[in-house]
């Protein structure tokens, strides 16, 4: 069984490989959202402070009634289709690992958490609550996208 | 929304980060010939699980003919363990490139049935016999770039309930 997912993580590598995906208000046409899922299935991997776990389950917690809050019918497709869990093993430098399962995804929809957070509750609370789930991220904060299209399902 | 430091990790560097240490994240597929697919087990500690399969770029062909075939195999088997456990197994496939020009194949099972044993070899050999499951075994250890990460899961929410 897997017991850890990495130790070690070349700065460099990460320097070259991430995108912000958060990051302030373009002044220039916006760049397609990492996080719109373009096949079927999405998975996000996210490694989170051994002691901030209870503050990102608190955001996720104000996620859900967020969505659920929504008005918005895309809001509820993507509240249907989107499960966390927290994997048993234990992660790098300690971190505890978060997995969000999005199946099947809401197509088109973006699966950012802060946006979420901002559009439903308002600039001021959103961006409170998001400050609280950033600052829960290890360190190097990464949230870790897999785009997945189905091949089969096994039991259909 | 202001800055943040939560970024998004590249698939490339995600698969990269998920093979940086094979001694910890990875297990060979199991062998699978007859006599031993007795051995080893694949049973989850947990109420989800995730296998992540890291499959020869030139070999994809081979391995969804083997999925294929597990899913006979679990659909036809008499034993309801085995159905139980194809109602909640799926396949996908990341159009992203994995490491070394591998293509990632990810299991999601959801839940998992307690106890049963997910090794594909196993369930093979009781779905097929002879050369039709030695060709497949072929296919199916031939087919794998690395190995198998397996990933226990405990559900936190479901945000939809």
């Amino acid at each position: 069984m897997l017991r850890r997912i990495v130790v070690g993580m070349a700065a460099g590598m990460l320097s070259a490989a991430t995108v912000f995906a958060q990051a302030a208000a373009p002044a220039q046409p916006a760049a397609p959202s990492p996080f719109v899922f373009k096949g079927d299935g999405g998975v996000i991997l996210n490694f989170v402070k051994a002691d901030k776990t209870a503050d990102f389950e608190m955001v996720m917690g104000k996620l859900k009634e967020a969505l659920a809050k929504s008005e918005k019918p895309e809001r509820k497709a993507q509240a249907a289709g989107w499960k966390y869990f927290k994997a048993d093993e234990p992660g790098p430098n300690g971190a505890v690992i978060y997995v969000f399962i999005m199946d099947p995804v809401a197509p088109g929809q973006e699966y950012s958490v802060g946006n979420i957070l901002v559009e439903v509750l308002g600039a001021t609370e959103g961006q409170a609550l998001y400050k609280t789930y950033s600052d829960s991220y290890a360190n190097p904060a990464i949230g870790a996208l897999l785009h997945l299209t189905k091949v089969a399902d096994l039991g259909k | 929304m202001n800055a943040t430091r939560i970024c998004v990790l590249a698939p490339l560097a995600v698969l990269r980060i998920l093979c940086a240490e094979p001694a910890l994240a990875q297990q060979p597929a199991a062998p699978m010939t007859q006599a031993t697919v007795a051995s080893p087990t694949r049973v989850f500690g947990s109420a989800t699980g995730v296998v992540l399969n890291f499959i020869k770029a030139d070999k994809t062909a081979d391995f969804e003919e083997v999925v294929a075939k597990l899913k006979d195999a679990l659909q036809s088997s008499p034993n309801a363990t085995r159905k139980e456990q194809a109602a909640s197994w799926k396949v996908y496939k990341s159009p992203d490139p994995g490491p070394a020009g591998s293509v990632l194949y990810m299991f999601i099972i959801d839940p998992v049935v307690k106890g049963a044993d997910y090794a594909v070899a196993t369930i093979l050999a009781e779905g097929f016999s002879g050369d039709e499951f030695t060709a497949l075994a072929k296919k199916y250890t031939d087919s794998y770039a690395t190995g198998q990460n397996f990933v226990n899961l405990s559900l936190v929410s479901e945000l939809g309930k």
